[in-house]
């Protein structure tokens, strides 16, 4: 995602990620991975849960954590876009996610 | 007349046979350190090319040719082999290898599925439920400061 960033950026999209992992360890993975959006830590699975992305015990020890998920919100605040990939190996390409953002005014 | 040739035959034979005789105790083990690292190297490497982690089209492949391999010399191994203990070694040996290639397969045609139903997910058109959180700078991000933009919400399954 990191390397589409500017692409996505120009398509008028910003991007933000969102990781039931603490403060510190996004800190420690946007510096291994370069990565500029934000990354927020859900730790409290607040928008976890209200986007119904809730695994529970999904983690491999045992924790409760989100099943992946892509939405983009247009500039009214709604959902334009979603994307619940049913494999959590197979995630929604930067292609497409630009196509779908250039569909919104 | 015989003998001599008998002879010359054995040794020749006995010479001639370091390397074609050894080659399922190198396939074996070879199979299996292929196998493993077909596995290996798709999580490590591989798997970050989308095009080959949707699908491992590489990797797959590789594995399934360690196993072929490991149970090509194993089999050579069973039949011809004197050795009780290196029959046993060598069926060991194959079902590791057994093991690693389903390990993999079974990851990645079922494990990685097991994903609940997000059928509380918000839909299109609906709005999108509003969230402030930290960002990785300790700054405070909410959805509400993206109005008028457009906005890419990105969930990730976190414990790397």
């Amino acid at each position: 995602m990191q390397s589409r960033f500017d692409e996505i950026l120009a398509a008028g999209g910003d991007v933000v990620a969102i990781c039931v992992d603490p403060v510190e360890k996004n800190a420690e993975v946007a510096g291994n991975l370069g990565i500029e959006f934000p990354i927020l830590a859900d730790t409290e699975l607040e928008a976890t849960n209200a986007y119904g992305l809730l695994h529970e015990a999904g983690a491999m020890d045992g924790a409760d954590i989100a099943r992946p998920g892509v939405f983009i919100v247009d500039r009214g605040g709604d959902i334009a876009f979603r994307d619940l990939t049913d494999n959590w190996r197979v995630r929604v390409r930067p292609d497409e996610v630009i196509e779908e953002l250039q569909k919104i005014p | 007349m015989n003998t001599e040739v008998k002879t010359v035959d054995s040794e020749t034979a006995a010479a001639a046979t370091t390397t074609p005789k050894n080659w399922p105790k190198h396939a074996l083990w070879l199979g299996f350190v292929v196998s493993f690292v077909g596995m290996v190297s798709y999580f490590l490497y591989f798997a970050q090319f989308p095009e080959l982690r949707d699908v491992p089209l590489l990797n797959s492949p590789i594995v399934l040719l360690g196993v072929l391999l490991c149970g090509a010399g194993c089999v050579q191994v069973l039949r011809h082999s004197a050795s009780g203990l290196g029959k046993v070694a060598a069926s060991v040996t194959f079902l590791l290898t057994l093991g690693v290639a389903g390990l993999f397969h079974t990851y990645i045609f079922y494990i990685s599925y097991q994903l609940p139903a997000a059928a509380d997910a918000p839909a299109s058109a609906a709005a999108a439920p509003l969230f402030a959180l930290q960002d990785q700078n300790d700054q405070t991000v909410s959805l509400a400061d993206y109005r008028g933009d457009k906005v890419v919400v990105v969930f990730y399954r976190g414990h790397w």
